[in-house]
């Protein structure tokens, strides 16, 4: 899933500070699994921003609403009439939801107001960690199943630098070095052999990439 | 996927009782609230809030499961008499032609008769007593059941438009050829008051006496010396009562022979632990064979019982040979048995024989339009089955007279047990017992043994009802990201197979996943988020049109015994709800949108509260939203926990 | 002797490092070369160490080579995707560079730019990969060079890397290292002869000269913090009290680095000192190890 987290309240009120009318819109599918732009984040945001125009003594009207799926024009289609009632569009959704959102309804203009971080998991209440970077070539295959791409801060594919610390990242004391990870792994799993392949450097990807799966 | 279920209490009580419903309104300081919702369906809360078998307690979850059943029997009382009386409802309406003719005015009668006034019938009720209230007013004695409560519930059916005759008995002074000629309709609830009797001899003994017979002497104002010793001979709780009406009149030693054990006994364990607190002895196995005396009875022979269990059911009784003893008499009372009297009523029997024939449920005799029900059907039962009973022929005498076909019973979906997980979670907490007078004082008078709860006992009690069925469910707007899962305190969520599943069988209400989801996918049926908002956002317009900007708003939990002081004195407007686990960050901002100066959140902290971690996540919803508060400029000290 | 003709004649092996600092001024590092240039085989020239950005590596190895100081280039993937650690390398050649340390490189965030984007297209092992395929006349997307280089690669080991899987995957990594090119390996810096002659034993066989890292400690505090937080670097307690309680740290520093290059003399193929500003004390640690 795509994992975002809220902007900071300061700068979602500069982006918006020009507005009297504005329409949340929240999306209901990765960015509320991970708990920040669900519909219930959607109704604290739109009682913060009206309470901190009141408080400074600003008009400012707030509309509440959440699609089912943000990065779909087609779901972007059933608020069109609603959005055109406002004079700007904040959107809760991951980046993919902010630009379906701005392209489909085209003359609106349309704010992040998440931040979009990573993808990745679930881990634990309320914690979420990243562990897949979409490289497109994937090597889960040769390390166990976990992806030293996305979680080795150096994204090395050929075994760990020197920095491992007490099997800790050279970055951070609070995250595992992901190739120790990779050993315990590949041991448990009978395949210590595969870390002796070596990987070449990959193929970079180019943006933006597109798909076509209707084929 | 069916989203409701009822509680055990309510099911299995014989007219549904919103049992829950009134409880919770109780926890909510409330009581005028909890009358009403009793007196939805039952027509006597004062007389059930005191001798009603308690069908309900013996199924309650939190009894099953966790510690002791919900006082519920106790709560009703409380309820009933703590509420004021409501002003005088005008009588309804006559909506239609038809007239309706009861015959019995005991709970069975009046409460059909109550019934069909409310539906718009002309009702006249025939009583051959001349006070209404079957055994309410003339077997069970006052020490239970004081009698200006019975006049009162009789008093409201009346207010009701009913018509009671009293001092009509039928086979005497009317016949059921001329009510069926007279009314549209009939409903017989004549009772079950004639004493099948042991065959002994020395029956004819002065002395010796049927129970009914005895305690409607008694309730009738005649004077009774029952002598020294007493021998009351049965198990139900004619036999007890009589007993215990004896120690009142003056008896010293007072026995009960039942003819099986303690375990037998149809008398509830209460009233049995009540008899001996007074002083009354048992002897179990026991039968008599004679009654002796010279004109007066002044002893009973009787005989040992052997009681083979094995057989199943009631088990199998035979005489231990040579057992015979004698016990000393100067008064016996037989409550052994009691079947309904049918002489008038015999051709409604089934052939050649006096048993009535019913055909349905409802209680529909071999004549069309005339019913029968209560104890006069089943022989005797309980209050509440007549009440039951009464509800039933109502419905389908109305639906006999308004053409339409009798309706099959509802079954219910009932909720299924606490899983010992669950149950080991929720925190315990043991049952509220009303004072009683002590022993030794109350045999001297009919004075009420059991007093009612005091208000903090009430909305203690109250509070420990783990409202059963009215948690959590997941709408369709739930995006499966099992926070609710995580969250509850109870490990009740579990994914499901398309969103997230809460069995509403396991779930305790607590509320947390709702305010957790961050779909707003889940509300609670103890009350809805819809109703929720609804009742801040009218508190908060009062306070906005009261005292602008200058107001206090308080979140109050139904359960906390105490009231910061904070949150008394002018200015402050509140809103109470059942645990506070599920107010959620929005909630708790929103009052500030409408000016609020300050919002207090008041449970009862970590330790009393009765849900289990319900407590840390108020706080962690306080401190998320004091976060949100700082970021958009407003001093984060305005939002705050206060406790009592 | 250059240093490649050094390795390839199985001399004992001494190496010594030096740092390029903030800004253009590099009087005090020539001046250190020069001090001990005739002692050493070459001088390792750090890129960017501790991720903190400095005047670059290519241009003072430059200017050594230059000199008649044999350089060894260190070159991280940090900061060059696969174009520019070629394009580097082909400079570097032209320029008298020869010797090139391949490394993977300290992450952007421990140094003074912590928010700078951190490149590792490449690492140590595609690194050194690059270098044969450069030598064998073509870049990596297999064109075909006009003039070809021909470098001496080298690589690094962390011998103190934690025991058990830590360890095990720097051997492995070591041996890709090797397959991939690597002539000559300098470790991180070693402190107790006892656990390096064990790490010795298992590099037995891997046929390419090991150097063993010496770091000259100044002060106990510094040994403390290197404990702390540095990976693979244990200073045993001796060192630390003896550092404490010396009234001449030179001194004591000295003794304590001679005593391990004499003992790795029969341990290992070779020495690296990093004397992190200490340079000029270098020729005194040779001369008390009897070198
Ligand atoms: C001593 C005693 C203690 C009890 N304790 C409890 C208890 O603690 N809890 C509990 O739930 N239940 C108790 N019961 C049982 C309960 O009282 C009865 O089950 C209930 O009253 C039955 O109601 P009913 O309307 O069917 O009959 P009844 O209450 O018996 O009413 C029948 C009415 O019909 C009248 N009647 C009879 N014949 C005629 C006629 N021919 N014409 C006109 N009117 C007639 C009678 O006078 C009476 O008023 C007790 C019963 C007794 C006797
Ligand atoms: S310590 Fe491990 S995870 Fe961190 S950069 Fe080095 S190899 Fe990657
Ligand atoms: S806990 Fe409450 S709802 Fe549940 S069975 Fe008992 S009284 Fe009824
Ligand atoms: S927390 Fe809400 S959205 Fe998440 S799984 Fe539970 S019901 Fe669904
Ligand atoms: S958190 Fe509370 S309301 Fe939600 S499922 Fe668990 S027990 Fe029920």
């Amino acid at each position: 899933m795509i994992v975002a987290e809220v902007k900071p309240m300061a700068e979602i009120q500069d982006t918006i500070k020009n507005y009297s009318k504005v329409l949340i819109s929240g999306c209901g599918s990765c960015v509320t699994v991970c708990l920040s732009g669900g519909a219930q984040q959607v109704e604290v945001l739109a009682s913060s921003l009206r309470t901190a125009a009141k408080s400074q003594g600003q008009q400012l009207e707030v509309g509440e609403e959440t699609q089912l799926r943000q990065c779909d024009p087609m779901f972007i289609e059933q608020i069109r009439d609603k959005a055109a009632g406002y004079e700007a569009i904040l959107s809760m959704g991951c980046g993919a939801g902010v630009q379906t959102m701005a392209e489909t309804l085209g003359n609106i203009p349309v704010y992040p107001a998440l931040d979009t971080v990573f993808f990745g998991g679930a881990d634990g209440q309320g914690g979420f960690v990243e562990t897949c970077a979409a490289c497109g070539q994937c090597i889960l295959s040769r390390t166990g199943g976990i992806c030293p791409v996305a979680r080795c801060a150096k994204s090395l594919t050929d075994g760990p630098c020197g920095g491992a610390q007490a099997g800790n990242c050279e970055v951070s004391k609070d995250t595992r070095c992901v190739w120790q990870l990779i050993y315990v792994r590949l041991f448990r799993l009978g395949q210590l052999h595969l870390l002796k392949e070596t990987t070449p450097p990959k193929a970079r990807r180019v943006h933006p990439a597109r798909l076509n799966r209707a084929e | 996927m069916k989203i409701n279920a009822m509680p055990p209490c309510q099911a299995k009580c014989p007219i549904h009782m919103d049992v829950q419903g009134y409880v919770a309104a109780i926890a909510g300081g409330d009581v005028q609230e909890a009358d009403r919702v009793i007196r939805r369906t039952n027509p006597f809360p004062s007389v059930c809030g005191r001798i009603c078998t308690r069908e309900c307690e013996s199924v309650c979850r939190r009894g099953k499961s966790v510690d002791e059943p919900v006082a519920i029997r106790a709560l009703k009382r409380y309820a009933s008499d703590s509420a004021a009386a409501g002003a005088e409802v005008p009588g309804p309406e006559i909506r239609f032609s038809e007239k309706v003719c009861i015959v019995g005015a005991g709970p069975a009668g009046l409460t059909a008769a109550h019934d069909l006034a409310l539906m718009g019938y002309r009702v006249t009720v025939y009583e051959s007593e001349d006070e209404p209230g079957g055994m309410l007013t003339r077997g069970i004695p006052r020490y239970r059941l004081p009698l200006d409560l019975v006049r009162s519930e009789v008093d409201r059916i009346r207010s009701l438009g009913v018509e009671i005759k009293t001092g009509y008995m039928l086979g005497r002074d009317i016949s059921l050829q001329d009510l069926q000629k007279d009314f549209d309709a009939v409903f017989l609830g004549m009772g079950s008051e004639k004493s099948t009797c042991p065959e002994c001899s020395g029956m004819e003994l002065s002395g010796v006496w049927t129970a009914v017979e005895f305690l409607k002497d008694v309730s009738r104002g005649k004077k009774f010396n029952p002598g020294n010793k007493v021998i009351v001979i049965g198990g139900g709780h004619t036999a007890i009562d009589a007993a215990r009406t004896c120690l009142r009149l003056g008896a010293e030693d007072v026995t009960i022979a039942y003819r099986r054990t303690i375990d037998e006994m149809p008398a509830g364990m209460d009233e049995v632990e009540d008899a001996r607190e007074e002083g009354i002895r048992f002897e179990f196995l026991t039968a008599p064979e004679a009654f002796e005396g010279s004109g007066k009875v002044e002893k009973m022979r009787c005989v040992r019982m052997d009681l083979d269990k094995s057989c199943g059911g009631k088990g199998k009784l035979t005489c231990v040979e040579d057992s015979a003893f004698e016990m000393e008499a100067d008064t016996i009372i037989l409550a052994t048995g009691y079947v309904p009297r049918t002489e008038a009523v015999q051709e409604l029997c089934t052939e050649g024989g006096d048993r009535l024939e019913i055909k349905d449920a409802a209680g529909a005799t071999r004549t069309p339009g005339v019913f029968a029900g209560g104890d006069f059907v089943s022989g005797p039962t309980t209050v509440v089955q007549a009440i039951a009973s009464g509800r039933k022929a109502a419905e389908a005498v109305h639906r006999y007279l308004r053409g339409m076909d009798q309706s099959p019973e509802a079954q219910e979906e009932i909720l299924q047990d606490l899983d010992d997980d669950v149950a080991r979670l929720v925190p315990k907490a043991g049952r509220e017992k009303p004072v009683c007078l002590d022993s030794g004082s109350r045999v001297h008078s009919f004075d009420e043994v059991e007093h009612v709860f005091t208000p903090e006992q009430a909305r203690t009690e109250a509070a420990r009802c783990l409202h059963c069925s009215l948690g959590a469910h997941v709408s369709r707007d739930c995006a499966v990201c099992l926070n609710c899962v995580l969250v509850c305190p109870y490990n009740v969520p579990r994914p499901g197979e398309e969103k997230a599943y809460i069995d509403m069988s396991q779930c305790q209400a607590c509320g947390v996943c709702a305010g957790q989801c961050p779909a707003s996918a889940i509300d609670l049926r103890l009350e809805p988020r819809t109703e929720l908002r609804q009742n801040i956002r009218r508190v908060l317009e009062r306070a906005e049109s009261n005292s602008q900007n200058d107001f206090i708003f308080g979140y109050v939990c139904d359960f906390s015994r105490t009231r910061p002081r904070e949150l008394k004195g002018e200015n402050v407007y509140t809103i109470t709800r059942p645990g506070l686990g599920r107010i959620d960050v929005y909630e708790l901002l929103v009052p500030f949108e409408a000016g609020a100066r300050e919002v207090l959140v008041s449970g009862c902290g970590e330790e009393d509260c009765k849900f289990k971690d319900c407590s840390l996540w108020t706080r962690r919803n306080v401190q998320k939203a004091a976060r949100i508060l700082e970021s958009i400029g407003i001093d984060p000290e305005r939002l705050k926990i206060v406790e009592g | 002797m250059g240093f490649r003709e050094a390795v390839e004649s199985g001399k004992f092996l001494i190496t010594a490092e030096v740092g390029p600092g903030k800004g253009t001024d590099m009087h005090e590092l020539l001046e250190d070369a020069e001090a001990i240039k005739d002692r050493i085989h070459a001088i390792n020239v750090t890129d960017l160490q501790s991720s903190v950005m400095r005047l670059g590596s290519l241009a003072v190895s430059h200017i050594l080579a230059d000199k008649g100081i044999e350089p060894i280039y260190q070159l991280t993937c940090r900061d060059r995707n696969r174009l520019a650690l070629q394009s580097d390398l082909l400079s570097a050649w032209v320029l008298g560079v020869k010797n090139v340390l391949a490394l993977t490189g300290d992450h952007p965030v421990l140094g003074d730019h912590p928010e700078a984007m951190p490149v590792f297209d490449c690492d140590s092992v595609s690194l050194l990969q690059m270098m044969r395929t450069l030598n064998g006349g073509h870049d990596m997307a297999g064109n075909e060079l006009n003039g070809v280089p021909d470098f001496f690669p080298g690589a690094v080991v962390n011998p103190g890397a934690d025991a058990g899987a830590g360890l095990e995957m720097q051997l492995i990594k070591l041996e890709k290292k090797i397959e991939a090119g690597a002539r000559f390996i300098q470790t991180q810096g070693v402190f107790e002869l006892d656990s390096f002659e064990k790490f010795m034993k298992r590099v037995e066989g891997f046929n390419v000269p090991i150097m063993g890292g010496i770091i000259m400690l100044k002060s106990a505090g510094m040994a403390k913090f290197m404990n702390k937080n540095v990976a693979g670097i244990s200073v045993p307690e001796s060192q630390i009290q003896a550092m404490t309680d010396t009234d001449d740290k030179v001194k004591t520093s000295v003794e304590i680095a001679s005593h391990l290059v004499k003992g790795m003399k029969d341990m290992c193929q070779g020495v690296h000192i990093m004397a992190i500003g200490w340079e000029k004390k270098i020729p005194m640690v040779l001369d008390e190890a009897g070198i």
